[in-house]
């Protein structure tokens, strides 16, 4: 038997772990083997000395305080991770249509003249300088602030739990 | 009636709506959750909030809890979790001295003994890795099986098994190695 597979059964032993006739067998060789005992004793004096039994006690207003938290958040209520990840499906959602929108050249020949959106086709009283908007570039600016949104999200939302997750599962 | 039971019990009442009851199980299992928060952090208010915060986990996914499992495995594999990403974010090592034994600061000999005892534990414990340390931590509380810790920590129970022999060992040598070089050294 290595010292390891010893060291290992003593470990047992001293837990209270071993079966009946294992513990009598290890008696026999403790008897016979002093470096054994030896080690016995090592083991029992670390055992000792690291055993703690000691039970924290946190503060007197625990329970109160986990029970104000829990009631500012009744149970169905979606976690900021949830809603944050709903809103981020919603960004790449509108991203997506838009982009196919742009793509198949819905907004190629769009545009916007402010003054006949306004005033309709009455301009005798009110004319303002003509002002127009291309739809595809309003489109597109439409994109770029949802792809920065989605950036801003992304992190607090999928990449952080999902390193933490990552990380507590290699113990 | 036994604990578990009596646990499904009141899990059942608060699913149903009854919120005030989960405070039942807060005072019930506060203590042991606090102190594994505590021994993975060392520090109380740390140990404090990891434990408050895995509580308000725990409530938001009770639905989500496997009733042929103990609630309190499963309440403090959350705790540990919590607290191991805590101390992470803080960027916290286990040499960083724990208030137990930094708040010790009579002369009495008695309180130096224990302070030396936790002191050489403390630096034989730094020298082991992170999971075998979290791992000898739990065992040494005495109150969970080698199948709870398996299930806290997210190892097989045989993995466990081995990975806590293992490492008292390590830590047996360790400390054969301090306490000679403080005898030489005094």
């Amino acid at each position: 038997m290595s010292k390891e597979e010893d060291d290992i059964r003593l470990l047992e032993y001293i837990d209270g772990q071993l079966g009946a006739e294992d513990a009598a067998q290890l008696h026999r060789r403790l008897e016979n083997e002093p470096e054994l005992k030896t080690r016995l004793r090592e083991l029992q004096a670390l055992n000792a000395m690291v055993s703690d039994r000691t039970v924290e006690q946190p503060s007197a207003s625990f329970t109160e305080s986990v029970m104000v938290r829990v009631n500012q958040y009744p149970r169905g209520a979606a976690s900021p991770i949830r809603r944050g990840i709903m809103l981020l499906a919603v960004l790449l959602a509108t991203v997506g249509l838009a982009s196919w929108l742009v793509s198949i050249g819905m907004f190629d020949n769009t545009s916007i003249n402010v003054n006949s959106v306004m005033f309709g086709n009455d301009t005798s009283r009110f004319s303002l300088p003509s002002l127009t908007f291309d739809g595809k570039i309003l489109v597109n600016v439409i994109i770029i602030f949802n792809l920065v949104v989605a950036f801003f999200l992304f992190d607090p939302t999928v990449l952080k739990p999902w390193f933490q997750r990552r990380s507590r599962l290699n113990y | 009636m036994s604990r578990e039971i009596d646990d499904l019990q009141l899990i059942d009442r608060v699913l149903a709506g009854e919120q005030n009851v989960y405070a039942q199980l807060v005072e019930r299992y506060k203590s042991y959750a606090f102190t594994i928060a505590f021994k993975v952090l060392g520090v109380r208010p740390d140990a404090e909030e990891a434990a408050q915060d895995a509580f308000v986990k725990a409530y938001h996914n009770l639905g989500k809890f496997n009733r042929e499992a103990k609630f309190s495995t499963w309440l403090y594999r959350i705790v540990f979790n919590t607290a191991i990403s805590m101390r992470r974010s803080r960027k916290m090592t286990f040499q960083d001295i724990p208030e137990t034994v930094a708040a010790q600061g009579h002369d009495t000999e008695k309180t130096l003994e224990k302070s030396d005892k936790e002191r050489f534990i403390q630096m034989a414990m730094a020298r082991l890795s992170e999971a075998d340390r979290v791992a000898l931590t739990l065992f040494y509380l005495r109150e969970l099986s080698l199948e709870e810790i398996g299930a806290i920590t997210g190892m097989p129970a045989n993995t466990a098994k081995v990975r806590i022999h293992r490492a008292r060992l390590r830590l047996a040598e360790e400390m054969k190695t301090i306490l000679k070089h403080e005898a030489l050294l005094l």
